[in-house]
């Protein structure tokens, strides 16, 4: 199967002299379509620089990033943008709704953005999935942290992207609820035939995954 | 050093942006308190060191005292200090009236008398005298000669036998154009000579003095004090003669310190509102940290002296800043305004030379002090708010802290499909505290400035000059009553040998380029119902040809009569400014006149037909009739004011001939509206250049709110901004967001500055016209400086958006999402 999110040699550092830190130190990776791939590795490791790379919201110093077959940083930032929102969906450890959008229009967000018009049907079908739909018209600061990470992973889906970038995204979260978000996650992708990508550094969770990769000082140790 | 104030210093060197912007408001509200301050309070100093410079300055004279009296005077407990004068006679002249008087020193010095040359009499037999003196005497004569001159005695009962003397001239005093013009001279003999001259019981004195503790006195107060003190000495009221332009110019003005005092406060007002509004906005990123502070220890009262020492020593550093400018900056302001006032008024020209030469010291500690405590005032105020809500943050809640927008609203409506347009407003709708004080700030100044736009362009110099003068060029009589030096003066007097006769006025109509005169007759008298002040008023009726008869009825404001039925001379238009000094005259009550006929006088009853409000240029009167109605009541001649229209290609030699055909008559004065213009222009460009440069040092204060409300609404979100570019927002998408919020300020803005102001500005014009302010009748929009306003806020919003904006792009985005975390 052609690979659908690939990295060559990629590398990148940060400071000079006694405080470089190599993030990223010539990492090569190939995900599939379709897969649930885990990035494990410890505090400081590189695993969110990486998903940084990934995403295209941050340049490395050489080596490349293709998302099917299209290396993405040769795009210049105005493009890169929209090839993002159009193929890649974030989601992050802080939630990181917009307090002045309700639920509904934080999720249609991207595609507001996109200038696109919002599928409903398909939105609230994700909403319905998700368990929000008594919950359009609330404002983010009045849901629990569940609540307002499943609202970012509708944000995520609604767009449909062929990728969902996750980092951490239970990290906030009690272990009951941690479960649940990560099983709705899993099962919206599968069901959408999208390719997840998540950082965590909870084995329970990596397990969950159709393949781990660990990471260690900006390199693959173990694929 | 106390780790709370270590901590406020960290704290100013962290927060630079949002100090340096405060440290502008600080330091503009100082340098504008400082300047209104000094030039106001400069003004009266530099007006009253002028007044001394120019004019005598005893409080009141009283004529026409005893030897005895004049004794007792001068151990008075009220008085101060005492000068004496005494007329003695006149020297005999064929046409010239040359005065001998005598003065002591106290009299000289509080006459201001200076000479050209030489000294005051010293001895019996010295005399001052003028060059104008010697050449109506036709002798000659340098200091030390001596000179034999024939007089007159002034006795009891009238002038006594010529006599002769010989005088050693000890000094020469200047002889005006005036003494020329009206003949009329003085000499200064000794006080020794005099009193020899003059029998004790002869005596007649004229006492100038001045009250002790008139500091603390009100104009009223003195003149009240003096003609108390000429009633124990038996002095009637009309031999107290008060100094009318010294007492005016040295012991008010109560209604300068007033407007002062409500410049200051709006300054102050501007200055809180601004430094406040920067120090509320910029709270909302600090309020993790000082929760931070709190969990580990810090007390409310900790956080509170943080906040205030920080705000404390901004202050601190941009005080001096302002002053330093300040002090710098005002003696030139001053210099210029002077300069620019000058012109040819004798007063402001010894004004300008005082603050030339520095004699009038504009800088004074109490204005520095004051300025320190409203400044300290104003920065303490404002800092009231922000440290409650500093110090009201609990630990927990800061670490999650959001935003400072209450819990209260659970939901919103929202829209199905979002667009960057909704998206703005969804954040201005958010911050609708804080973008309401940005956007009520900004605009209060552009309120200000169209309020003061309007009146400006109301108070239309050409507009107003054409109120003042209705032709383009005037000749009027000259009279005043009342004045015993001047009997000759009296209007009484004048129409029975009127320079205006028929004759006369063919010639103005004779001269090139006159195409029209008109004649406006006058008669005066008493109207013995009213008083004011235990005064009777005055009735003055201006006549008026058929040909305004039209002015006169649109003009009436109250009842309504016509010129046809004036003519029966029954009734008579009253103007509305008797209204206004007694309110109880109605149309149709009945006012009995007694009105001047050279030296008789006629008693008429009138009905008051209507009352109309007319400009200066119908006359200024108190009431109006047609000629023929006056002609019948007095047969002098009654001609007062000739209005001459002239064709505009020969203004200039007709201004010429007309000047002087009117200066063959003493009597006689001239005005055109080309004077008048001039006048005004000049008034109005000092009035407006003062009033702009004003508002402008304002918008500053108002603009420093600005930038600091832009750069906390992206700064404080910088997260939030860079997370919704990771979902998909482009560079491009941003800025337009940015921008759109710029308009947003600026439409807000400018709808409150120019809509609100508009509706202010226009009931300032008729609060103006009411109280014939600037002599403003005519509303005329602020066009130019509206257009100015909306042209200067746009481009500055424009700026900012980009300043700002190209500021925050240089962090990268995952600089903004790792903000804060």
């Amino acid at each position: 199967m052609k690979a659908i999110l690939e990295t060559r040699d990629l590398v990148k550092y940060y400071g000079k002299g006694d405080n470089l830190v190599k993030a990223i130190d010539h990492t090569d990776l190939i995900i599939e379509p379709g897969e649930f791939t885990a990035i494990v590795g410890r505090s400081g490791s590189g695993k969110s620089t990486l998903l940084h790379m990934l995403g295209g919201l941050d340049r490395p110093d050489s080596g490349k990033v293709l998302i099917e077959g299209r290396d993405i940083f040769e795009l210049k930032d105005e493009k890169l943008a929209v090839f993002r929102r159009r193929k890649i969906g974030f989601i992050f450890q802080s939630y990181n709704l917009v307090p002045s959008l309700n639920v509904w229009e934080n999720i249609v967000l991207p595609i507001g953005l996109d200038g696109k018009k919002v599928d409903t049907e398909y939105v609230m079908d994700i909403i319905c999935r998700i368990g929000m739909e008594d919950k359009l018209k609330s404002l983010p600061n009045t849901l629990s942290g569940g609540q307002q990470q499943r609202v970012a992973i509708a944000r995520a889906l609604a767009s449909r992207p062929a990728i969902i970038l996750a980092d951490e995204p239970t990290g906030n979260l009690d272990s009951k609820t941690e479960l649940e978000v990560i099983s709705m996650l899993k099962s919206c992708v599968s069901e959408y035939g999208q390719t997840l990508v998540m950082i965590t550094h909870d084995e329970t969770i990596a397990q969950m995954a159709d393949r781990m990769i660990v990471i260690e000082d900006g390199k693959v140790v173990r694929a | 050093m106390k780790t709370v104030t270590k901590t406020a210093l960290a704290n100013v060197k962290q927060n630079k942006g949002r100090n340096f912007l405060c440290g502008c408001a600080i330091a503009l509200t100082t340098f504008l308190i400082f300047v209104v301050l000094t030039v106001g309070y400069g003004m009266i100093r530099v007006q009253l060191a002028s007044v001394d410079a120019y004019y005598p300055t005893y409080h009141i004279m009283f004529r026409q005292v005893s030897e005895k009296n004049t004794k007792a005077l001068q151990v008075h407990n009220d008085i101060e200090e005492i000068g004496l004068r005494m007329d003695l006679g006149q020297i005999i002249d064929d046409d010239a009236t040359i005065i001998m008087t005598a003065m002591d020193n106290n009299g000289i010095r509080l006459n201001k008398a200076e000479l050209e040359e030489g000294t005051f009499p010293k001895n019996e037999k010295d005399i001052v005298v003028s060059k104008g003196v010697l050449e109506e005497l036709g002798i000659q004569g340098k200091l030390g000669d001596e000179i034999t001159i024939p007089y007159q005695i002034y006795e009891k009962d009238g002038m006594g036998y010529a006599k002769e003397d010989t005088f050693r001239i000890c000094g020469f005093m200047e002889s005006s154009d005036l003494n020329k013009e009206k003949k009329m001279y003085f000499v200064m003999n000794s006080m020794e000579y005099a009193k020899q001259m003059i029998p004790e019981a002869d005596r007649e004195y004229r006492v100038m003095f001045r009250l002790a503790d008139a500091e603390h006195m009100t104009t009223d107060e003195i003149e009240a004090r003096g003609k108390e003190i000429g009633e124990d000495f038996g002095v009637p009221e009309g031999n107290v003669v008060e100094n009318r332009e010294y007492l005016v110019a040295n012991y008010t003005d109560p209604s300068f310190v007033k407007g002062m005092i409500v410049v200051i406060v709006m300054v102050v007002l501007a200055g809180i509102l601004t430094i406040y509004s920067i120090y509320y906005v910029s709270m909302i990123p600090k309020v993790q940290e000082y929760g931070k502070l709190k969990a580990i220890g810090s007390t409310k009262r900790q956080i509170r002296q943080m906040v205030f020492r920080e705000g404390m020593l901004v202050t601190a550093l941009a005080l001096p800043v302002g002053l330093l400018i300040s002090s710098f900056l005002s003696r030139w302001i001053m210099k210029q305004m002077i300069a620019f006032m000058a012109g040819e008024d004798p007063l402001m020209q010894v004004a300008a030379e005082l603050v030339k030469n520095g004699e009038v010291s504009l800088l004074h500690w109490w204005i520095y002090a004051i300025t320190i405590m409203a400044v300290l005032f104003t920065s303490a105020v404002s800092l009231a708010k922000p440290m409650r809500i500093a110090a009201k943050v609990s630990p927990i809640e800061a670490m999650r802290y959001q935003g400072l927008e209450k819990r209260g609203k659970k939901v919103r409506k929202g829209y199905q499909n979002l667009t960057i347009f909704r998206l703005t407003k969804a954040n201005m709708a958010r911050n609708k505290k804080r973008t309401g004080i940005t956007i009520v700030t900004l605009g209060a100044t552009g309120i200000l400035f169209m309020v003061v736009a309007t009146i400006l362009s109301c108070a239309a110099p050409k507009e107003i000059a054409r109120k003042d003068i209705e032709s383009d060029y005037k000749i009027e009589l000259e009279t005043w009553s009342g004045d015993k030096m001047n009997p000759d003066r009296d209007w009484r007097q004048v129409q029975q040998n009127n320079p205006l006769t028929k004759a006369f006025i063919d010639q103005v109509r004779d001269v090139d380029g006159v195409e029209e005169v008109k004649v406006k007759t006058f008669m005066n008298g008493k109207i013995p119902k009213l008083s004011m002040d235990g005064e009777i008023w005055d009735a003055d009726i201006i006549g008026l040809d058929a040909s305004y008869a039209e002015t006169l009825e649109k003009g009436e404001i109250q009842g309504h009569v016509t010129y046809e039925e004036l003519e029966k001379g029954d009734k008579i238009l009253m103007s509305a400014n008797m209204v206004y000094w007694f309110p109880e005259l109605k149309v149709g009550d009945s006012l009995k006149m007694v009105l001047n006929m050279g030296d008789d006088q006629v008693e008429k009853t009138f009905e008051i037909g209507a009352i109309g409000d007319y400009y200066e240029s119908l006359g200024g009167s108190s009431f109006y009739l047609p000629q023929s109605v006056l002609e019948k009541m007095n047969p002098n001649n009654l001609n007062y004011t000739l209005e001459i229209t002239v064709n505009d290609q020969k203004k200039n030699s007709a201004y010429q001939e007309l000047q002087a055909l009117a200066d063959n008559s003493e009597y006689l004065v001239t005005g055109s509206y080309e004077e008048q213009l001039q006048e005004w222009e000049k008034n109005m460009r000092l009035t407006s250049v003062l009033c702009y440069a004003f508002l402008i040092i304002l918008g500053g204060i108002g603009i420093m709110n600005l930038v600091n409300t832009m750069m906390n609404s992206i700064y404080t979100r910088r997260r939030e901004l860079g997370m919704i570019q990771a979902i998909g927002m482009s560079e491009k998408q941003l800025i337009r967001m940015l921008q759109l919020e710029g308009i947003i300020y600026t439409l807000g803005t400018l709808a409150v500055s120019v809509g609100i102001g508009s509706l202010v500005g226009y009931g300032a014009f008729l609060y103006a016209k009411t109280k014939h302010m600037f002599q403003i009748s005519e509303y005329h929009f602020p066009v130019v400086p509206a257009v100015l306003l909306i042209c200067v806020v746009a481009f500055l919003q424009v700026l900012l958006t980009y300043g700002v904006s190209a500021n925050f792009r240089k962090l990268s985005l995952i600089d903004r999402i790792r903000y804060a975390e």
